[in-house]
């Protein structure tokens, strides 16, 4: 009876952990033991092959700490609740504002770096480049850790944007000249534009005015400017429907706008903010 | 040694500035940016980042890409007594949102773009 109850709260008091072993998924698991083994560990995660892991422990602050299959881990004692695993004998190390970390493998995705590390979503990860500007790291991206030195990645939060002052002086004219009010938001690698409550044709859609955003190429003026978003989403009145190639996403300074996909012929050293403004002007006067 | 005579300039009046730049081989930690310095970050011969605390008083790092292939990307150029200049201006879309420009070492604040527990800052002009 003792024994059973005994057994009955260790279950309950079973320590949850979870694994991963890409960085990208993580499964959850209990242990037993609130000091298991290393490989008591590999065991809960469902690993076969146990002797031919590598285990490490990922502290609260996102330091790597090596697990041995025969050593003893304390899961009270520094409150560890992340373990990754690989099936490999070389550990890659790298380091993410300035925090050591270990990987298994040769490889690692832009994705697994941000899971392991906890970086924000409002955050780019550049990998540093020796000699060279630092590489923006996204997601599905890879980097070879194999190289000879420890590579290092750094986190810049995107919150900071140029002014008007980046712009071309023939588009602050125009905006001057227009009375329109701007902002410019930024996302990895470019900028946008957002000229704020711009004016729709009256009764057409569910609102009177819409935010424009126009993203610039790092080329631009002479790159040139494709389609433009809105935000928020407007609907035509008539159908209560979004207008025609106006339903798609477009992710963009950590907010989801409204694609409008209007192509046209973009004249480098002609045309600006003026010609986007017209051709959005035209897209809602046609939209249907 | 220029920085000392600078920072010696302008408590005699001589001289005003709210920056001085310095460089630095890697990227700095959060930690190790100062108020009123601005670390240019230069491998060789590349130029690759400005990092500076925000003057508007809210300590946020501000980190601005020198990589001219990307966007947003700013331009830093120093004078002789290390002041620096920054190309365009720089604006803040946090709670913070705070908008300046960087001339000659000089902060200048854009319009609506100076917080109002700046005071300190601004009386240092
Ligand atoms: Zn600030």
């Amino acid at each position: 009876m003792t024994s059973e109850l005994n057994a009955a709260e260790a279950a309950n008091t079973a320590y949850r952990i979870r694994t991963t072993t890409d960085g990208v998924t993580f499964k959850d698991a209990s242990v037993p033991d609130p000091i298991p083994l290393g490989r008591q560990i590999l065991m809960a995660a469902g690993v076969r092959d146990i002797e031919n892991n590598i285990l490490y422990a990922i502290l609260p602050n996102g330091e790597f700490e090596d697990v041995r299959l025969d050593e003893t881990y304390d899961l009270r004692a520094k409150g560890t609740e992340v373990f990754a695993y690989f099936e490999s004998d070389r550990a890659f190390n790298f380091t993410i504002e300035q925090r050591q970390m270990s990987w298994g493998r040769n490889l690692i995705s832009g994705k697994a770096v941000r899971n392991l590390a906890g970086v924000d979503e409002r955050y780019t990860i550049y990998l540093e480049v020796r000699g060279g500007h630092d590489r923006p790291i996204g997601d599905t991206d890879l980097v070879d850790l194999s190289g000879k030195g420890i590579e290092r990645f750094i986190t810049v939060i995107r919150e900071t944007t140029e002014g008007l002052g980046a712009l071309p002086s023939a588009d602050r004219q125009f905006i001057e000249d227009h009375g329109l009010t701007c902002e410019m938001i930024a996302d990895a690698g470019s900028t946008g534009v957002v000229i704020k409550n711009f004016p729709l044709p009256p009764g057409k859609f569910d609102r009177d005015v819409v935010d424009v955003m126009i993203q610039l190429p790092a080329g631009y003026p002479d790159a040139s400017v494709d389609m433009f978003f809105t935000m928020p989403w407007i609907k035509l009145k008539a159908t209560g429907r979004y207008a025609n190639c106006a339903d798609q996403p477009h992710l963009f300074g950590g907010q989801n706008w409204q694609r409008w996909s209007r192509h046209a012929e973009w004249r480098a050293g002609i045309d600006g903010i003026r010609t986007m403004v017209a051709r959005a002007e035209l897209a809602f006067a046609k939209a249907a | 040694m220029r920085k000392i005579v600078a920072r010696l300039l302008r408590a005699l009046g001589v001289m005003k500035f709210d920056f001085l730049a310095e460089t630095a081989s890697t990227f700095p930690s959060d930690a190790g940016l100062a108020q009123g310095r601005l670390v240019v970050v230069r491998d060789g011969d590349v130029e690759k980042w400005a990092c500076l605390t925000c003057p508007g008083g809210c300590g946020r790092t501000i980190n601005l890409s020198l990589n001219p292939l990307r966007r947003p990307k700013w331009t830093v150029a120093i004078d002789f007594w290390r002041r620096p200049t920054l190309l365009p201006s720089v604006h803040q879309l946090n709670e913070c949102g705070c908008h300046f420009w960087i001339k000659g070492g000089c902060i200048d604040w854009c319009q609506g773009g100076r917080p109002k527990d700046n005071s300190a800052m601004h009386g240092r002009h």
